[in-house]
């Protein structure tokens, strides 16, 4: 059973699916069997984690999810496409202009300012238009770096990379933001800015965040979390954010 | 695009102790190849150029000669020079056609019958002005003047008077240990095989600047045709153009007249040894070339391969962001590009200063190592560079190529980077 309460309403169809999904590695002559049949639903606007030990599983389901990685059984839907059917441009395509990126290690390009990385975005994506510029600028100022813009990776702090590794996924307005454990790298004031950051760009927007973490400060914060172990998902717990009480919070053992 | 060359150029500068290593392999490579090319254009090109002067740019001989020419054979000669000599000099293009005679002989000096040998050339002075400039390179004496004496003596029967004048080589000079004003004697055969010898006067030693050139001894037509038995003939003509490239229109037409049908046309790279040593040159220099333009392309490689395996995570998250993998090509071509520009400018430059002012300007010495070289190959001692300005904008070039050929590989490996590689990237 699944309760869902704080935030915006999922819309029916959702945004990312998958359906008995595994995915399998060859470690010399083993197979790890990475993630063991997940079925899951990511619908807009949600601000989910996956969270779960090492090993778990999380950071393959994103993968999955960001189309960085294809599976090995069962089925992945981005936005109602079937990820399976897309070649490797097209691929690249949903990568480029649908999904934002947020890594642990920010992942910035060091030879470049701020603003370039924010634009290398855009550009990749094929989305520099007239007004591209401002939409940079505002991206950066959305993000609190206005006054920082001219400056490369090793000129700004740990917080202020992330925050713009987080104005880089903005910038092309994605249908999906994907952060993988972003706080990792961080101090905890510095982690629970960006965190809150994130969350009032959900609140406001509407924009969809999808979390791999083992941080409690991420957990805190988010609307879903989805545990789990060994590569299964263990629990999919919703919680109603603004009643902290442990009542505000349901679990089911699986699915979405 | 202007975003991609942007980064590429400034991820060029990113590690800048090693990318100076990779500009200064380059550098190096390029002012090799530059130094390299120019000397060995210097080099071959007096060989060519001198070699075929000596050998003329067009031969005329009996297909007799031809066949055997390996041999010397005195008795496959052009009986009546005159009427081949006008033939060729009425030729369109031609400035001059003279006969030569060419024999080995043995030197013997007073009572000295040592075993000395020396290629002996007969031709009219005008030949020796022509082929070999002579008469300024007499640093002892002088150049022998007339065919009269050995007309004389051969018309007359008179072998002792008068005198008959010769210019010996130094190096032959030294061997016999003949000085000006020595009696000479040289040993050979007439055109039937019989044996032969008539006494010369070395009126000069010359100087050829050339080991083969001063073996030889030169004498007047007339001495070696009274020598060989040949009375009006001579086993060669030879005929010049204003210069080199003229040979082969000459060439053409030369083979195209009635008058000379019976003969054997052909031109100085035509024949041995410079019919095969131009494509010994070409690859040669071809694959020094190529060794120089490996040896530098690995140094672009290696460091390339070192900024792909650092720069994995970041490839892999420029291509989760959307990099095609011919853009990611385009990155490190142009990364490795823009190092071999600076290294290949100053390197086609430095080589270019190096070619010119000490390789063109003062040559390099050889020594006695020329003296070992053939006959045929009159080559200088000192070797000077043959630089253009040209070379410059090619040496550049070949720096751009070693950072393609260099480049290439870890580019294609960069591109193969999979998106995924951004995700396990964790410091």
């Amino acid at each position: 059973m699944t309760t869902t309460s704080a935030g915006s309403e999922p819309s029916p169809t959702p945004l990312c699916e998958l359906v008995g999904v595994k995915k399998n590695y060859p470690l010399g002559d083993l197979i790890v069997h990475a993630v063991k049949g997940v079925d899951v639903r990511i619908y807009a606007g949600e601000f989910t984690a996956f969270a779960g030990p090492s090993g778990s599983g999380k950071s393959t389901l994103l993968n999955l999810v960001g189309c960085l990685d294809r599976q090995s059984e069962g089925q992945v839907y981005i936005e109602g496409r079937d990820v399976a059917t897309l070649s490797d441009t097209e691929l690249g395509d949903v990568r480029a202009r649908r999904i934002g990126f947020i890594f642990q290690s920010f992942n910035l390009i060091p030879v470049l300012t701020a603003y370039e990385n924010v634009e290398l975005a855009l550009r990749l994506a094929g989305l520099v238009r007239k007004g591209h510029k401002e939409r940079v600028e505002e991206a950066l100022r959305s993000v609190g770096l206005a006054d920082y813009m001219g400056r490369r990776p090793a000129q700004l702090s740990g917080g202020q990379q992330q925050r713009v590794a987080i104005a880089r996924a903005l910038v092309k307005t994605p249908a999906l933001i994907i952060a993988d454990e972003p706080t990792a790298n961080l101090d905890s004031k510095n982690g629970a800015a960006i965190l809150d950051l994130m969350k009032s760009m959900n609140a406001d927007n509407g924009t969809t965040f999808l979390f791999s973490t083992h941080d409690p400060m991420v957990m805190e914060r988010a609307r879903r979390i989805i545990h789990l172990q060994d590569g299964q998902i263990t629990g999919d717990e919703r919680r109603d954010l603004t009643n902290p009480s442990p009542s505000g919070a349901s679990v089911a053992p699986h699915g979405a | 695009m202007r975003l991609l060359f942007s980064l590429a150029l400034r991820n060029a500068l990113r590690n800048t102790r090693r990318s100076f290593l990779t500009g200064l392999t380059i550098m190096l490579g390029v002012a090799l190849l530059t130094c390299g090319i120019s000397w060995t254009r210097g080099a071959f090109g007096g060989i060519l150029e001198k070699g075929a002067n000596v050998m003329g740019p067009v031969r005329l001989v009996t297909p007799e000669f031809a066949k055997k020419e390996q041999m010397m054979p005195l008795a496959e000669n052009i009986v009546e020079l005159e009427p081949i000599l006008a033939a060729a000099r009425a030729t369109p293009g031609v400035t001059g056609a003279w006969p030569r005679l060419q024999m080995a002989a043995t030197l013997t000096v007073g009572d000295d019958m040592g075993e000395h040998f020396a290629l002996v050339q007969g031709a009219p002075p005008e030949w020796f002005s022509r082929a070999l400039d002579l008469e300024h390179h007499i640093p002892n004496g002088r150049m022998f003047a007339t065919d009269d004496a050995a007309a004389q003596q051969c018309a007359g029967g008179r072998r002792s008077r008068p005198p008959i004048d010769a210019v010996i080589g130094a190096m032959a000079a030294t061997e016999v240990g003949a000085k000006v004003g020595d009696d000479l004697i040289l040993g050979g055969q007439t055109q039937d095989g019989s044996l032969s010898a008539i006494k010369v006067k070395v009126v000069g030693i010359s100087d050829l600047g050339s080991g083969p050139q001063n073996r030889f001894v030169y004498v007047s037509l007339a001495t070696l045709q009274c020598m060989a038995d040949i009375p009006t003939g001579a086993t060669e003509v030879l005929v010049y153009g204003a210069t080199l490239d003229d040979a082969i229109p000459i060439e053409a037409a030369l083979a195209a007249n009635p008058a000379l049908s019976k003969l054997a046309v052909s031109r100085w790279d035509q024949r041995p040894p410079f019919s095969s040593i131009s494509g010994i040159i070409g690859a040669l220099q071809s694959i020094a070339a190529g060794v120089i333009v490996f040896i530098t392309a690995l140094g672009v490689l290696n460091t390339m391969l070192m900024s792909v395996l650092e720069r994995t995570a970041e490839i892999g998250v420029m291509r989760a962001m959307g990099l095609r993998r011919g853009a990611t090509v385009f990155l490190f071509v142009i990364e490795a590009i823009g190092i071999a520009a600076i290294g290949g400018a100053v390197g086609a430059i430095v080589g270019s200063l190096i070619s010119y002012f000490i390789l063109e300007l003062h040559g390099i010495n050889l020594g006695n190592a020329v003296n070992k070289l053939p006959p045929g190959l009159a080559v200088d001692s000192v070797i000077h560079g043959d630089w253009e300005p040209i070379m410059l904008a090619q040496a550049f070039g070949l720096g751009l190529v070693m950072a393609i050929v260099g480049g290439a590989l870890p580019a294609i490996r960069a591109s193969r980077i999979e998106p995924v590689e951004a995700m396990r990237a964790r410091r």
